[in-house]
């Protein structure tokens, strides 16, 4: 049999080239996200140039952004090589310390005493912290430490099949979600409730339960509106006129929502010409294009087609994680792999969402294409995560098959 | 194998795919499930909205720039210009300049780059050093600034500094109100939501409310009215630039360059803007260019007092400046545009389809746009013809539109000058009757000769102006004709730099006895007196109340056991009668040549509180005439009356509620009956047409309104104008002489035409004036009788009509008489009593 794979310490050994051929066709499922991921970023860069640019100077071939971009998406490969030889286990292993230093920067970012040359708020959130010219969003940061620390929680919980035993999980999930509420960034905080639910269905919860405590916060939804501030209120009043096809509000509160779903829709089918496109982008005056809004760009250039290509693009990104999740050596490492999915996955659908006119503006970047660094890189972390868990899934799937438990049972 | 190693392995066995492969396909069917939500909504917007959207977006690439317009202008009936836009420019800095913190950001920042990597490492107190050794660089920038652009624009650099002191102060002091207002809103919502307000809270409060406003990112203007070579010379500033050198440098083109090179690290200089920020735009000003005019009037035509006194001092003909012409009618406009303006233009539009259509265009993303639509700082119409007709004299301002990424497309529709309105007055015959009514030509004083000699018993009455106070008055003349109002003159006036400097909206006892803001000749009420017994007599004799060949009986007093009430004139002042001084009755032609009070008392009684009331009516009191220059008092008609839904409150007197005795006093238009010069001028122009109604106008634009006949017999009006007649031209008629010294002169002297006239000397309520509003500290300012003489003029039939009105100027043939024969003059010296 091959030494990697039986190897105890679920490391492939990297020693010559063909040793390091087996370990890169080892990983599998892995490749397919990977190829994922390379190809949104090459898209990113170009969309970036294209909401950032309308004509290039003669001696340019990106504009600032789209350099700065193509940097992220490096540091991020790279980033995520380091995170790939890095056994996945020791993430796990380091997961309470990590988690430790995770809340106590997200409580940094929430003491009023911290000057605004280290916390600036920008749109009213204290999301960032200034460290020369780093500029890091620890949110990004946490979303990463909580799947690696919760899958480790859950990979013994031994409650999870009770009401009861959920109690716990849901505990850990609140506090980044309060914290970064604090921020205030509900949108951010929303997204780590379908990464939890994602490990949680992953871990083997009772699907029942999950779906009463989905019916229970449905009902109690509206009952919490009270508390949203007032401009979160505001959006999710304008969606509601964009629902009744009020249009007062779209030189307004829904000016953005409206102008990306304007600019996405004149891309009909096939897009328009990279010239026209980067006109129609410049004077569409929609705010945060190169950002939150990059999707409408997207649209816009390659119209329908393109837009749905990448919906497929994240879909493989996602078939991939679950993939190598399924096929992963232990609980932890799947639920690693469904983690980083469920996030990635809802960071798209909402990101989507709020370019299509369905879902209030919140402020989510889509992952790998919207412009960002921490973003960016928080993605290739995940990226490099799974490929981590491919690459020490250790046993063939063949032999695992009906012959183990799982761990906890 | 230990227990540690056991657990390793166990903890590393394989996942079962049994338990965790349908769950991760549910995640992945769960994901795939809100694509397909997500691409059906995306499919839904760009095959059903495609066309749509991109209809849109290609208008986004339209970009519009707006031309202004020019507001129409205003000319009087012989076209001269009483209003128009002057082109100019504005200079407009940016308020950080102004403010002189412009200088302070630069140099920070100037300071930081110069000093390269060595700026980490200095010491809070180096930096803040370094900082201010750059800021008097820059200060010293900015004062050349200054300079400069006051050379360029050749305005003092003084005017300059007082302008920009001004902009900081205003801006200053808004900051601080808003500041204020936002602070005590936060705290009263702290209190609402029951946060107690500690000196932490109070911090906070004060950091968050203690914010930049708009007024200071924005532009302010620093010189007004500037012509084109000066605009020009600003503009060439605009976007040039000057080296500035760190503190301590000297410039690299005046040293050698190599030293200069050695000392100068790379970087260290900077290009900032000669004049930072400068810009020059397109304001035109509103100019009135017959604001001001200088009047010739011939003494020779005054009562002798006043032409004698002219013969060794001044010489004849002399000459009048004449202020603030026409500011009343005209109004005013404003650089500032309020809320209720758009509601306004939106009403107009509504109400005038026509103007509507010509108004609106499209301008891309499928809006329409009014191009008359009000942008900041517009100029507003804020009085006057200037407000009421605002949407005519605005124009539609022209629009640029150009495609941002081809030359196709492109288009431009020119701006739509506003309209140009012609006025009825004549702008000179308005100024010649204001300077005949200044203080300065002598008329409008009180003067001795005016007053009749007070009997040794009487005392001087409380109020009564004290001679040579100036007389506040107003007059008006109107074509018979064709109703078009030629002059209207109220005075005191005012100038525009008057209302400008405020001076005229405070509170003070001279204020209160001129009121200049008022146009008296349609806004003030005066009791008409006995102008109204022309009118009487035509409406009695046309209404069979008094035959035509009816003579009746002057009996001194007309109760005929009280000697002390309802008497004529002639009783109170000779205890006699006009019948006894006549030697006959009187016809209605001589009673209103010597204005017997005893006819008309009982002409009131004839015809009773409703006909005197329809007199009155027929003769448009109590409607205003809408003219569109301001406020109008409507006249009064019957006493007020209680509101029945309002205890308190009086309803308007609408005629209603006459007694008896006041309808015989308003026979000779006291009781209570009250109109404007107006309306007097108006009555006499319908009574000249025999009856028929015209509506006074001001525009000439405007249609001719005939608001139908007064049924008056052709006899009545011809015996009533032949009264006037003699009370004009009759030895013994009210209106004809007057005894100076002893000596008769007649009033009017003008050669060659007719005159057709009647004094009115009226009772007024005394004017009170308290200042501080209360009842205790009010004092009588002015008291006595309004002195009217209304008459009509013309070579061989009544032409113009004439109203002169003086405020408690006691005798209407003293007072009022010599004005309006100077008003006769002036129509003459401006052509309209031509045969």
């Amino acid at each position: 049999m091959t030494a990697p794979r039986a190897n105890p310490a679920g490391v492939a050994a990297p020693f010559g080239p063909l040793a390091l051929f087996r370990t890169l066709v080892s990983i599998g499922p892995a490749w397919i996200t990977l190829l994922a991921t390379a190809i949104l970023c090459a898209l990113s860069v170009y969309a970036v140039d294209l909401a950032t640019t309308l004509t290039h100077a003669p001696d340019e071939t990106l504009s600032a952004y789209a350099s700065k971009q193509l940097v992220f998406a490096a540091a991020g490969f790279g980033l995520s090589i380091v995170v790939m030889l890095v056994p996945v286990r020791w993430l796990g292993i380091a997961s309470i310390p990590l988690a430790i230093f995770t809340i106590l920067l997200l409580v940094f970012l929430l003491i009023p005493a911290v000057p605004t040359s280290i916390v600036k708020p920008r749109h009213g959130a204290r999301s960032w912290i200034d460290i020369g010219p780093l500029q890091l969003q620890p949110s990004e940061f946490a979303k990463i430490t909580y799947v690696v620390a919760l899958a480790w929680f859950l990979r013994r919980s031994k409650g999870r099949k009770t009401l009861r035993g959920l109690a716990r999980p849901f505990a850990i999930t609140l506090v980044p979600i309060g914290l970064i509420n604090l921020q205030p960034d509900l949108g951010t905080a929303s997204l780590f409730v379908p990464a939890l639910f994602a490990m949680l269905i992953a871990a083997g919860a009772r699907l029942r339960h999950l779906a009463l405590i989905i019916v229970a916060a449905l009902a109690i939804a509206p009952a919490a509106y009270p508390l949203l501030l007032p401009h979160q209120k505001a959006r999710i009043v304008g969606l509601m006129q964009q629902f009744k096809g009020d249009t007062s509000a779209d030189q307004d509160i829904n000016m953005q929502s409206t102008t990306a779903k304007q600019l996405l829709a004149a891309g009909g089918i096939t897009g328009n010409t990279d010239a026209k496109s980067r006109v129609y982008i410049r004077y569409s005056s929609l705010p945060e294009r190169h950002n939150d809004m990059i999707p409408a760009v997207i649209a816009n250039r390659f119209g329908l087609v393109g837009l749905l290509a990448m919906i497929g693009l994240f879909v493989i990104w996602i078939a991939g994680a679950l993939l190598v999740g399924a096929t992963a050596h232990d609980t932890y490492g799947r639920l690693v792999c469904v983690g980083c999915a469920a996030f990635i996955g809802g960071q798209v659908f909402v990101n989507l969402g709020m370019n299509l006119g369905l879902l209030p503006i919140i402020g989510i970047t889509l992952p790998f294409v919207s412009y960002g660094g921490s973003s960016m890189l928080a993605c290739w972390v995940m990226s490099g995560l799974v490929a981590s868990v491919a690459l020490r899934r250790g046993v063939a799937p063949r032999r695992a098959f009906n012959t183990a438990q799982d761990e906890d049972e | 194998m230990d227990r540690q190693a056991h657990t390793t392995l166990l903890s590393q066995r394989p996942a079962t795919r049994g338990s965790s492969l349908p769950r991760l396909a549910l995640i992945l069917g769960i994901f795939l499930l809100l694509c397909l939500v997500l691409a059906t909504q995306a499919s839904r917007l760009a095959i059903l909205q495609a066309d749509a959207a991109r209809e849109d977006t290609e208008a986004r690439l339209l970009q519009n720039t707006f031309i202004p317009a020019a507001r129409g202008s205003i000319l009087d009936r012989k076209g001269r210009v009483l209003a128009k836009d002057r082109p100019g420019y504005c200079v407009d800095l940016p308020y950080d300049v102004i403010s002189g913190e412009w200088a302070k950001a630069r140099a920070a920042s100037h300071a930081r780059s110069s000093t390269g990597h060595a700026w980490a490492s200095m010491t809070p107190e180096q930096r803040a050093e370094r900082v201010s050794a750059f800021e008097a660089v820059y200060n010293a920038h900015l004062a050349r600034a200054w300079d400069l652009l006051a050379e360029r624009a050749g305005v003092d650099r003084s005017t300059l500094d007082q302008t920009r002191d001004s902009i900081v102060r205003q801006v200053e002091s808004r900051r601080a109100t808003l500041v204020d207002f936002w602070r005590i809103r936060e705290y009263a919502a702290l209190r609402d939501r029951g946060v107690e307000i500690t000196d932490k809270v109070r911090e906070q409060v004060e950091k968050r409310t203690d914010k930049e406003i708009a007024e200071q990112r924005s532009n302010h203007t620093v010189i007004r009215a500037l012509d084109d070579d000066a605009a020009f010379a600003c503009l060439l500033l605009a976007g040039e630039r000057t080296e500035v050198l760190p503190p301590g440098v000297e410039s690299l083109a005046n040293s050698t360059a190599d030293d200069s090179l050695n000392d100068v690290e790379p970087g260290t200089t900077q290009f900032v803007e000669t004049i930072p920020g400068l810009t020059v735009t397109n304001a035109s000003e509103r100019e009135y260019p017959l604001e001001s005019v200088d009047v010739e009037l011939d003494r020779s035509t005054f009562p002798s007092p006043l032409r004698s006194a002219t013969s060794d001092a001044t010489p004849s003909p002399f000459t009048i400046h004449v202020d603030g012409l026409l500011c009343h009618v005209l109004g005013k406009v404003r650089s500032k545009v309020y809320a209720e303006d758009a509601p306004a233009r939106r009403a107009y539009l509504d109400a005038h389809p026509d103007v509507k259509d010509r108004a609106l265009a499209e301008i891309g993303r499928g809006r329409t746009f009014d191009l008359g639509q009000y942008f900041d700082n517009d100029r507003v119409g804020d009085a006057g013809i200037e407000s009421s007709r605002e949407h005519e004299l605005r124009g539609l301002r022209g629009v640029k539109s150009v495609r941002v990424d081809t030359a196709d497309g492109n288009s431009i529709r020119m701006p739509t000058r506003g309209r140009d309105l012609h006025l009825t007055i004549d702008a000179m015959l308005q100024a010649r009757v204001q300077a005949a009514m200044t203080p300065e030509a002598g008329l409008a004083v009180v003067q001795s000769w005016q007053r009749k000699e007070p009997r040794p018993d009487e005392k001087t009455p409380i109020g009564e102006l004290p001679l040579g106070s100036p007389l506040c008055g107003a007059a008006v003349v109107l074509d018979v004709d064709t109703a078009e109002i030629l002059a209207m003159v109220s005075t005191p006036t005012f100038t525009r730099e008057q209302l400008e400097s405020r001076e005229l909206s405070t509170n003070s006892r001279d204020l209160a006895l001129r009121t200049p803001l008022i146009n008296r000749a349609i806004a003030s009420a005066y009791q008409p007196g006995s102008i109204v017994k022309a009118l009487v007599l035509s409406e009695a004799e046309s209404r069979g109340v008094m035959g035509v060949d009816e003579r009746l009986a002057c009996t001194g007093h007309f109760l005929p056991n009280d000697p002390g009430s309802l008497r004529c004139w002639i009783y109170k002042e000779y205890k006699q009668t006009h019948s006894d001084f006549l030697g006959h009755d009187l016809s209605g032609d001589e009673a209103i040549m010597v204005s017997c009070n005893i006819v008309f008392f009982e002409l009131g009684k004839r015809l009773g509180p409703s006909g005197i009331r329809d007199v009155f009516r027929d003769f448009h009191v109590g409607s205003a005439f809408n003219l569109g220059i301001g406020l109008e008092y409507p006249g009064e008609l019957g006493p007020p009356r209680p509101d029945p839904t309002q205890p308190g409150r009086f309803l308007y007197a609408d005629g209603e509620g006459i007694s008896m005795g006041q309808a015989i006093q308003m026979g000779i238009g006291q009781g209570p009956v009250a109109w404007t010069p107006l309306h007097a001028a108006n009555a006499y122009a319908t009574l000249a047409r025999f009856g028929a109604r015209v509506e006074p106008r001001i525009v000439e634009e405007d249609p001719i309104v005939d608001a139908g006949r007064i049924n008056l017999n052709q006899s009545a009006v011809e015996q009533t104008l032949h009264g006037l007649w003699l009370s004009v031209n009759d030895s013994n008629g009210t209106g004809n002489h007057l005894t100076i010294n002893g000596s008769r002169e007649p009033i009017f002297n003008a050669k060659g035409v007719k005159i057709w006239g009647k004094t009115g000397t009226a009772t007024a309520s005394p004017l009170k004036y308290s200042p501080d509003g209360t009842p205790a500290n009010e004092e009588t300012i002015a008291a006595g009788d309004h002195s009217w003489f209304v008459i009509l003029v013309g070579r061989d039939r009544p032409r113009y009509a004439i109203a002169v009105v003086c405020d408690y100027a006691g005798s209407g043939g003293k007072v009022s008489g010599p004005i309006a024969n100077q008003i006769v003059h002036a129509l003459i010296a401006e052509g309209y009593l031509e045969s």
